[in-house]
Protein backbone atom coordinates (compact mmCIF):
# COMPACT_ATOMS: atom_id res chain seq x y z
CA UNK A 1 0.00 0.00 0.00
CA UNK A 2 1.24 2.90 -1.06
CA UNK A 3 4.54 1.65 -2.73
CA UNK A 4 3.58 3.30 -6.15
CA UNK A 5 2.37 0.34 -8.23
CA UNK A 6 -0.30 2.00 -9.83
CA UNK A 7 2.19 4.97 -10.62
CA UNK A 8 4.86 2.13 -12.17
CA UNK A 9 1.77 -0.18 -13.72
CA UNK A 10 0.85 3.68 -15.74
CA UNK A 11 4.05 4.35 -17.16
CA UNK A 12 5.09 1.26 -17.78
CA UNK A 13 1.95 0.72 -19.88
CA UNK A 14 2.45 3.97 -21.74
CA UNK A 15 5.96 3.30 -22.53
CA UNK A 16 4.87 0.00 -24.15
CA UNK A 17 1.74 1.42 -25.59
CA UNK A 18 4.60 3.85 -27.49
CA UNK A 19 5.91 0.78 -28.61
CA UNK A 20 3.00 -0.24 -30.48
CA UNK A 21 2.42 -2.99 -27.42
CA UNK A 22 -1.52 -3.81 -26.41
CA UNK A 23 -1.55 -3.09 -23.00
CA UNK A 24 -4.58 -3.82 -20.52
CA UNK A 25 -4.76 -3.11 -17.12
CA UNK A 26 -7.04 -5.16 -14.17
CA UNK A 27 -7.09 -2.96 -10.97
CA UNK A 28 -8.08 -4.74 -7.42
CA UNK A 29 -9.70 -3.87 -4.19
CA UNK A 30 -12.81 -4.51 -1.83
CA UNK A 31 -14.90 -1.27 -2.85
CA UNK A 32 -17.18 -1.27 -5.83
CA UNK A 33 -15.82 1.75 -7.46
CA UNK A 34 -11.99 1.91 -7.44
CA UNK A 35 -9.83 4.99 -7.40
CA UNK A 36 -7.22 3.04 -9.37
CA UNK A 37 -9.48 2.08 -12.18
CA UNK A 38 -9.98 5.79 -12.75
CA UNK A 39 -6.75 7.00 -12.20
CA UNK A 40 -5.43 4.34 -15.38
CA UNK A 41 -8.94 5.08 -17.73
CA UNK A 42 -7.93 8.50 -17.53
CA UNK A 43 -4.92 7.75 -19.60
CA UNK A 44 -6.78 6.05 -22.00
CA UNK A 45 -5.73 2.65 -21.46
CA UNK A 46 -7.68 -0.39 -20.78
CA UNK A 47 -8.62 -1.34 -17.71
CA UNK A 48 -10.99 -4.03 -16.00
CA UNK A 49 -11.77 -4.52 -12.09
CA UNK A 50 -11.91 -7.48 -9.99
CA UNK A 51 -14.09 -5.83 -6.90
CA UNK A 52 -15.18 -7.10 -3.74
CA UNK A 53 -12.15 -8.98 -2.63
CA UNK A 54 -8.41 -10.46 -3.58
CA UNK A 55 -7.82 -12.19 -6.67
CA UNK A 56 -7.40 -15.47 -5.33
CA UNK A 57 -11.03 -15.48 -3.86
CA UNK A 58 -12.26 -14.17 -7.10
CA UNK A 59 -9.93 -16.40 -9.58
CA UNK A 60 -12.68 -16.76 -11.98
CA UNK A 61 -13.43 -12.94 -12.26
CA UNK A 62 -9.79 -12.30 -12.97
CA UNK A 63 -10.29 -15.26 -15.41
CA UNK A 64 -12.56 -13.45 -17.10
CA UNK A 65 -11.42 -10.31 -16.83
CA UNK A 66 -8.27 -11.65 -18.59
CA UNK A 67 -9.99 -13.09 -21.18
CA UNK A 68 -11.94 -10.33 -21.83
CA UNK A 69 -9.03 -8.62 -22.58
CA UNK A 70 -7.47 -10.30 -24.77
CA UNK A 71 -10.54 -10.91 -26.91
CA UNK A 72 -11.69 -7.42 -27.38
CA UNK A 73 -8.34 -5.42 -27.28
CA UNK A 74 -6.16 -7.92 -28.23
CA UNK A 75 -4.05 -7.15 -25.83
CA UNK A 76 -0.15 -8.64 -24.97
CA UNK A 77 0.60 -7.37 -21.61
CA UNK A 78 -1.88 -7.11 -18.39
CA UNK A 79 -0.91 -5.85 -15.32
CA UNK A 80 -2.71 -6.90 -12.49
CA UNK A 81 -2.30 -5.02 -9.21
CA UNK A 82 -3.87 -7.01 -6.09
CA UNK A 83 -4.69 -5.37 -3.15
CA UNK A 84 -2.16 -4.57 -0.76
CA UNK A 85 -2.96 -7.49 1.75
CA UNK A 86 -2.99 -10.05 -0.41
CA UNK A 87 -0.51 -12.93 -0.30
CA UNK A 88 -0.37 -16.85 -1.43
CA UNK A 89 -0.39 -15.58 -4.56
CA UNK A 90 1.73 -18.09 -6.35
CA UNK A 91 -0.70 -21.10 -5.13
CA UNK A 92 -3.79 -19.74 -5.73
CA UNK A 93 -3.46 -17.05 -8.91
CA UNK A 94 -0.01 -17.58 -10.64
CA UNK A 95 -0.24 -21.70 -10.73
CA UNK A 96 -3.80 -21.84 -11.19
CA UNK A 97 -3.24 -19.59 -14.56
CA UNK A 98 -0.61 -21.91 -15.31
CA UNK A 99 -2.51 -24.86 -15.34
CA UNK A 100 -5.75 -23.58 -17.30
CA UNK A 101 -4.36 -20.94 -19.31
CA UNK A 102 -1.16 -21.95 -20.70
CA UNK A 103 -0.52 -19.40 -23.22
CA UNK A 104 -0.33 -16.71 -19.93
CA UNK A 105 3.29 -16.12 -18.67
CA UNK A 106 3.05 -14.42 -15.05
CA UNK A 107 5.84 -13.00 -13.65
CA UNK A 108 5.12 -11.43 -9.88
CA UNK A 109 6.47 -8.00 -9.08
CA UNK A 110 6.57 -7.02 -5.39
CA UNK A 111 6.86 -3.48 -5.00
CA UNK A 112 7.95 -2.25 -1.37
CA UNK A 113 8.77 1.39 -0.37
CA UNK A 114 12.25 2.62 0.41
CA UNK A 115 11.25 4.26 3.54
CA UNK A 116 9.59 1.78 4.77
CA UNK A 117 11.49 -1.54 3.82
CA UNK A 118 13.60 -0.58 6.83
CA UNK A 119 11.45 -0.76 9.34
CA UNK A 120 9.48 -4.03 7.84
CA UNK A 121 12.71 -5.46 7.69
CA UNK A 122 14.71 -4.86 11.14
CA UNK A 123 12.03 -3.68 13.17
CA UNK A 124 10.30 -7.18 14.09
CA UNK A 125 11.85 -7.68 17.48
CA UNK A 126 10.50 -4.11 18.57
CA UNK A 127 6.55 -3.90 17.24
CA UNK A 128 3.86 -4.49 19.10
CA UNK A 129 1.98 -6.27 16.63
CA UNK A 130 3.47 -8.43 13.95
CA UNK A 131 3.19 -5.85 11.31
CA UNK A 132 6.24 -7.27 9.37
CA UNK A 133 5.00 -11.00 8.69
CA UNK A 134 2.40 -10.61 6.19
CA UNK A 135 4.58 -8.08 4.32
CA UNK A 136 7.81 -10.47 4.35
CA UNK A 137 5.64 -13.29 3.12
CA UNK A 138 4.82 -10.91 0.43
CA UNK A 139 8.44 -10.64 -0.75
CA UNK A 140 9.29 -14.18 -0.36
CA UNK A 141 6.79 -14.77 -3.12
CA UNK A 142 8.29 -11.90 -5.38
CA UNK A 143 9.89 -12.75 -9.03
CA UNK A 144 10.86 -9.53 -8.99
CA UNK A 145 11.28 -6.84 -5.95
CA UNK A 146 11.00 -3.47 -6.65
CA UNK A 147 12.62 -1.24 -4.66
CA UNK A 148 10.59 2.27 -5.15
CA UNK A 149 11.04 6.14 -4.19
CA UNK A 150 14.25 5.55 -4.48
CA UNK A 151 15.25 9.18 -4.94
CA UNK A 152 14.11 9.91 -1.55
CA UNK A 153 17.47 8.05 -0.01
CA UNK A 154 20.99 10.03 0.18
CA UNK A 155 23.78 8.28 -1.42
CA UNK A 156 24.78 6.90 1.35
CA UNK A 157 21.55 5.58 2.10
CA UNK A 158 21.29 3.85 -1.25
CA UNK A 159 23.97 2.18 -0.53
CA UNK A 160 23.19 0.63 2.99
CA UNK A 161 19.10 -0.19 1.24
CA UNK A 162 21.26 -2.31 -1.34
CA UNK A 163 23.58 -4.39 1.27
CA UNK A 164 20.34 -4.50 3.53
CA UNK A 165 18.19 -6.26 0.49
CA UNK A 166 21.03 -8.42 -0.45
CA UNK A 167 21.92 -9.37 3.41
CA UNK A 168 17.83 -9.80 3.48
CA UNK A 169 16.96 -11.26 -0.10
CA UNK A 170 20.53 -12.61 -1.69
CA UNK A 171 18.66 -14.93 -4.50
CA UNK A 172 16.04 -11.95 -4.89
CA UNK A 173 15.98 -10.18 -8.52
CA UNK A 174 15.70 -6.43 -7.30
CA UNK A 175 15.47 -3.79 -9.07
CA UNK A 176 15.31 0.09 -7.27
CA UNK A 177 13.48 2.57 -9.07
CA UNK A 178 11.73 5.91 -8.82
CA UNK A 179 8.75 4.88 -10.68
CA UNK A 180 8.25 8.66 -12.17
CA UNK A 181 11.41 8.10 -13.51
CA UNK A 182 11.55 7.04 -17.34
CA UNK A 183 14.84 5.11 -17.37
CA UNK A 184 13.85 3.03 -14.23
CA UNK A 185 10.61 2.05 -15.71
CA UNK A 186 12.58 0.91 -19.28
CA UNK A 187 14.27 -1.20 -16.73
CA UNK A 188 11.34 -2.76 -14.96
CA UNK A 189 9.39 -3.65 -18.56
CA UNK A 190 12.49 -4.80 -19.81
CA UNK A 191 13.31 -6.94 -16.37
CA UNK A 192 9.56 -8.31 -17.04
CA UNK A 193 10.18 -9.07 -20.69
CA UNK A 194 13.12 -10.66 -20.08
CA UNK A 195 12.10 -12.88 -17.09
CA UNK A 196 12.79 -16.88 -17.59
CA UNK A 197 9.94 -18.47 -15.47
CA UNK A 198 11.16 -20.85 -12.98
CA UNK A 199 10.02 -23.14 -10.64
CA UNK A 200 7.92 -21.35 -7.64
CA UNK A 201 7.57 -22.79 -4.39
CA UNK A 202 4.27 -21.93 -2.88
CA UNK A 203 3.96 -19.94 0.34
CA UNK A 204 4.22 -22.53 3.09
CA UNK A 205 1.10 -20.81 5.35
CA UNK A 206 -0.67 -23.50 7.08
CA UNK A 207 -4.14 -22.32 6.53
CA UNK A 208 -5.45 -24.83 9.09
CA UNK A 209 -3.56 -23.30 12.15
CA UNK A 210 -4.01 -19.53 10.40
CA UNK A 211 -7.20 -19.78 8.93
CA UNK A 212 -9.15 -21.44 11.72
CA UNK A 213 -7.55 -19.51 14.46
CA UNK A 214 -8.73 -16.87 12.72
CA UNK A 215 -12.22 -17.99 11.81
CA UNK A 216 -12.49 -19.35 15.80
CA UNK A 217 -11.92 -15.53 16.77
CA UNK A 218 -15.33 -13.27 17.15
CA UNK A 219 -14.63 -9.61 15.54
CA UNK A 220 -15.70 -6.73 17.12
CA UNK A 221 -15.30 -3.15 16.05
CA UNK A 222 -17.47 -0.33 17.79
CA UNK A 223 -16.77 3.14 18.40
CA UNK A 224 -17.96 4.74 21.55
CA UNK A 225 -18.07 8.77 22.38
CA UNK A 226 -17.96 9.03 26.44
CA UNK A 227 -19.02 12.52 27.74
CA UNK A 228 -18.35 13.16 31.77
CA UNK A 229 -19.48 16.08 33.42
CA UNK A 230 -16.25 17.04 34.18
CA UNK A 231 -12.97 17.10 32.74
CA UNK A 232 -11.62 13.74 33.56
CA UNK A 233 -13.36 12.15 30.16
CA UNK A 234 -9.58 9.92 29.05
CA UNK A 235 -8.82 8.61 32.57
CA UNK A 236 -12.46 7.58 32.41
CA UNK A 237 -11.82 6.05 29.21
CA UNK A 238 -8.79 4.56 29.76
CA UNK A 239 -10.33 2.50 32.74
CA UNK A 240 -13.09 1.64 30.79
CA UNK A 241 -10.90 0.06 28.39
CA UNK A 242 -8.81 -1.63 31.17
CA UNK A 243 -12.28 -3.05 32.51
CA UNK A 244 -13.00 -4.78 29.24
CA UNK A 245 -10.24 -6.10 29.38
CA UNK A 246 -10.21 -7.69 32.70
CA UNK A 247 -13.85 -8.95 31.60
CA UNK A 248 -12.49 -10.94 28.75
CA UNK A 249 -10.22 -12.58 31.06
CA UNK A 250 -12.21 -13.24 34.06
CA UNK A 251 -14.53 -14.87 31.34
CA UNK A 252 -12.01 -16.56 30.42
CA UNK A 253 -11.79 -15.40 26.91
CA UNK A 254 -8.55 -15.72 24.58
CA UNK A 255 -7.76 -12.89 23.09
CA UNK A 256 -6.44 -12.45 19.56
CA UNK A 257 -5.75 -8.89 20.11
CA UNK A 258 -7.77 -6.04 21.32
CA UNK A 259 -7.48 -2.85 20.06
CA UNK A 260 -8.47 0.66 21.24
CA UNK A 261 -7.72 4.32 19.94
CA UNK A 262 -8.62 6.87 22.63
CA UNK A 263 -9.02 10.63 21.09
CA UNK A 264 -10.52 13.48 23.27
CA UNK A 265 -9.33 15.54 20.19
CA UNK A 266 -5.87 16.57 21.53
CA UNK A 267 -4.42 13.79 23.03
CA UNK A 268 -4.32 10.69 21.32
CA UNK A 269 -3.72 6.90 22.13
CA UNK A 270 -3.53 3.45 20.83
CA UNK A 271 -3.87 0.70 23.40
CA UNK A 272 -3.10 -2.76 22.40
CA UNK A 273 -3.82 -6.39 24.52
CA UNK A 274 -2.40 -9.25 22.81
CA UNK A 275 -2.63 -12.61 24.06
CA UNK A 276 1.16 -12.71 24.75
CA UNK A 277 1.21 -9.50 26.37
CA UNK A 278 -0.31 -7.52 29.25
CA UNK A 279 -1.32 -3.86 27.95
CA UNK A 280 0.81 -0.73 26.44
CA UNK A 281 -1.05 1.69 28.68
CA UNK A 282 1.05 4.73 29.71
CA UNK A 283 -1.35 6.44 31.60
CA UNK A 284 0.50 9.58 30.94
CA UNK A 285 -2.76 12.15 30.62
CA UNK A 286 -1.42 15.22 29.72
CA UNK A 287 -4.48 16.64 28.63
CA UNK A 288 -8.40 17.32 30.15
CA UNK A 289 -11.62 17.28 28.34
CA UNK A 290 -15.34 15.71 29.31
CA UNK A 291 -15.54 14.01 26.14
CA UNK A 292 -13.28 11.52 24.52
CA UNK A 293 -13.78 8.90 21.33
CA UNK A 294 -13.00 5.41 21.67
CA UNK A 295 -12.54 3.22 18.57
CA UNK A 296 -12.81 -0.38 19.71
CA UNK A 297 -11.32 -3.40 17.65
CA UNK A 298 -11.91 -6.50 19.84
CA UNK A 299 -10.40 -9.89 18.24
CA UNK A 300 -11.36 -12.15 21.02
CA UNK A 301 -12.38 -16.00 20.64
CA UNK A 302 -15.78 -16.16 21.40
CA UNK A 303 -19.40 -15.84 20.10
CA UNK A 304 -19.80 -12.19 18.62
CA UNK A 305 -22.89 -11.82 20.10
CA UNK A 306 -21.64 -12.65 23.36
CA UNK A 307 -18.86 -10.24 23.19
CA UNK A 308 -21.06 -7.87 21.93
CA UNK A 309 -22.91 -8.37 24.73
CA UNK A 310 -20.17 -8.41 27.47
CA UNK A 311 -18.93 -5.02 26.24
CA UNK A 312 -22.46 -3.07 25.93
CA UNK A 313 -23.40 -4.15 29.54
CA UNK A 314 -19.81 -2.98 30.80
CA UNK A 315 -20.32 0.08 29.35
CA UNK A 316 -24.48 0.22 30.59
CA UNK A 317 -22.59 -0.62 34.42
CA UNK A 318 -19.71 1.95 33.73
CA UNK A 319 -22.72 4.30 32.95
CA UNK A 320 -24.37 4.04 35.98
CA UNK A 321 -21.75 3.57 38.40
CA UNK A 322 -19.58 6.34 37.15
CA UNK A 323 -22.11 8.81 36.25
CA UNK A 324 -21.05 9.27 32.36
CA UNK A 325 -22.78 9.19 29.15
CA UNK A 326 -21.63 6.97 26.21
CA UNK A 327 -23.21 7.13 22.87
CA UNK A 328 -22.60 3.94 21.02
CA UNK A 329 -21.82 4.13 16.89
CA UNK A 330 -20.63 1.56 14.21
CA UNK A 331 -21.46 -1.28 16.05
CA UNK A 332 -20.29 -4.50 14.09
CA UNK A 333 -19.36 -7.86 15.34
CA UNK A 334 -19.25 -11.10 13.22
CA UNK A 335 -17.27 -14.17 12.68
CA UNK A 336 -14.58 -13.47 9.98
CA UNK A 337 -15.42 -16.02 6.69
CA UNK A 338 -12.23 -18.74 6.36
CA UNK A 339 -10.22 -17.66 3.59
CA UNK A 340 -11.28 -19.71 0.28
CA UNK A 341 -9.35 -19.36 -2.81
CA UNK A 342 -10.78 -20.95 -5.81
CA UNK A 343 -7.56 -23.16 -6.31
CA UNK A 344 -4.73 -23.67 -4.30
CA UNK A 345 -2.00 -25.65 -6.02
CA UNK A 346 1.06 -26.34 -3.35
CA UNK A 347 3.26 -28.23 -6.02
CA UNK B 1 17.41 19.88 19.47
CA UNK B 2 13.81 17.72 19.41
CA UNK B 3 13.73 15.27 21.82
CA UNK B 4 11.85 12.13 21.95
CA UNK B 5 8.16 12.60 22.93
CA UNK B 6 4.40 12.02 22.20
CA UNK B 7 3.65 12.56 18.30
CA UNK B 8 7.03 12.40 17.31
CA UNK B 9 8.62 9.99 14.22
CA UNK B 10 11.87 8.59 15.68
CA UNK B 11 14.58 6.95 14.00
CA UNK B 12 16.42 4.39 15.72
CA UNK B 13 19.41 2.11 15.05
CA UNK B 14 19.59 -0.06 17.70
CA UNK B 15 21.55 -3.69 18.48
CA UNK B 16 19.29 -6.26 20.53
CA UNK B 17 19.94 -9.02 22.37
CA UNK B 18 17.95 -11.76 24.54
CA UNK B 19 19.08 -13.19 28.00
CA UNK B 20 20.84 -15.91 26.13
CA UNK B 21 23.01 -13.32 24.41
CA UNK B 22 21.90 -14.53 20.74
CA UNK B 23 21.81 -11.19 18.36
CA UNK B 24 17.30 -10.69 17.42
CA UNK B 25 18.30 -7.68 15.35
CA UNK B 26 21.70 -5.30 14.75
CA UNK B 27 21.29 -2.29 12.51
CA UNK B 28 23.90 -0.05 14.20
CA UNK B 29 25.76 0.16 10.91
CA UNK B 30 22.89 0.18 8.51
CA UNK B 31 19.41 2.39 7.84
CA UNK B 32 17.64 3.21 10.88
CA UNK B 33 13.84 2.22 11.59
CA UNK B 34 11.42 4.99 12.06
CA UNK B 35 8.75 4.31 14.73
CA UNK B 36 6.05 6.67 15.76
CA UNK B 37 6.14 7.76 19.65
CA UNK B 38 3.66 7.65 21.94
CA UNK B 39 1.13 5.32 20.42
CA UNK B 40 2.48 1.68 22.17
CA UNK B 41 3.58 0.44 18.19
CA UNK B 42 6.92 -0.47 19.71
CA UNK B 43 7.15 -2.56 22.90
CA UNK B 44 6.17 -0.34 25.73
CA UNK B 45 8.61 -0.83 27.42
CA UNK B 46 11.45 0.04 25.58
CA UNK B 47 9.01 3.61 24.08
CA UNK B 48 9.59 4.69 28.27
CA UNK B 49 12.80 4.03 28.07
CA UNK B 50 13.50 6.21 24.90
CA UNK B 51 11.28 9.11 26.44
CA UNK B 52 13.30 12.48 26.45
CA UNK B 53 16.34 11.47 24.45
CA UNK B 54 17.72 13.73 21.65
CA UNK B 55 18.55 13.06 18.28
CA UNK B 56 22.38 12.44 18.79
CA UNK B 57 22.04 10.18 21.68
CA UNK B 58 22.61 7.16 22.40
CA UNK B 59 21.49 4.50 25.26
CA UNK B 60 21.92 1.23 26.53
CA UNK B 61 18.76 -0.12 27.86
CA UNK B 62 17.96 -3.47 30.11
CA UNK B 63 14.45 -4.78 30.11
CA UNK B 64 12.93 -6.95 31.98
CA UNK B 65 9.98 -7.69 34.32
CA UNK B 66 12.01 -7.20 37.44
CA UNK B 67 12.57 -3.24 36.51
CA UNK B 68 8.40 -3.37 36.17
CA UNK B 69 8.17 -4.17 32.64
CA UNK B 70 5.23 -6.49 32.37
CA UNK B 71 5.02 -7.21 29.04
CA UNK B 72 8.03 -9.14 28.08
CA UNK B 73 8.21 -12.49 28.08
CA UNK B 74 12.07 -12.39 28.34
CA UNK B 75 15.10 -9.84 29.09
CA UNK B 76 16.92 -8.00 26.37
CA UNK B 77 19.77 -5.97 25.94
CA UNK B 78 19.42 -2.71 23.74
CA UNK B 79 21.79 -0.52 22.81
CA UNK B 80 19.90 2.07 20.93
CA UNK B 81 21.07 5.34 19.03
CA UNK B 82 18.50 8.22 17.89
CA UNK B 83 19.67 9.26 14.66
CA UNK B 84 16.43 11.72 13.69
CA UNK B 85 13.36 13.34 15.91
CA UNK B 86 10.59 14.98 14.02
CA UNK B 87 7.12 16.10 14.55
CA UNK B 88 4.60 13.45 13.51
CA UNK B 89 1.91 15.11 10.76
CA UNK B 90 -1.60 14.74 11.32
CA UNK B 91 -1.68 11.97 8.72
CA UNK B 92 0.67 10.05 10.82
CA UNK B 93 -0.98 10.79 13.80
CA UNK B 94 -4.31 9.34 12.86
CA UNK B 95 -3.20 6.93 10.35
CA UNK B 96 0.15 5.39 11.78
CA UNK B 97 3.29 5.86 10.24
CA UNK B 98 4.02 2.39 8.89
CA UNK B 99 1.84 0.25 6.62
CA UNK B 100 -1.09 -1.75 8.47
CA UNK B 101 -0.25 -4.77 6.86
CA UNK B 102 -3.04 -7.01 8.21
CA UNK B 103 -2.16 -10.29 9.83
CA UNK B 104 -6.04 -10.94 10.03
CA UNK B 105 -6.91 -13.36 7.00
CA UNK B 106 -10.36 -11.63 5.86
CA UNK B 107 -13.04 -9.78 6.72
CA UNK B 108 -16.96 -10.97 7.11
CA UNK B 109 -16.83 -11.86 3.05
CA UNK B 110 -14.20 -14.42 3.73
CA UNK B 111 -11.91 -12.74 1.34
CA UNK B 112 -8.91 -10.29 2.21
Amino acid sequence: MGSGKTTAILNASIELIGKGIQVGVITNDQGVELVDTRFIKHANIPVMEVTDGCFCCNYDKLDGQITALKDRDQTEVIFAESVGSCTDMIATVVKPLQKFNKDIETVITVFVDANVLPTMLQGAPLFADSVSYIYKKQIEEADLLVVNKIDSLSEVEFEKMKLLVKKKYPDKTTLFQNSLDESSIKNWTTALADFKIKTRDSLIIDYDIYGSGEAELAWLDLEIELFTSTDNAFEEGMALIREFHEAINTAKLTVGHLKFFIDDGIQQEKISFTAGSQSSLSGNRKTFSNKVDILINARVQSDPGHLESLLLNLIQEAEKKNGYKVVKKRPSSFKPGYPKPIHRILD
Amino acid sequence: MMKVEDKTVVSIRYKMQNSKGEILEDNLNGLPINYLHGTGSILPSLEAELEGLKEGEEKQIFLSKEKGYKDLDDEFYIKVVVDCVRFATDKEIEGGLNPQVSDNYCGPEGCC
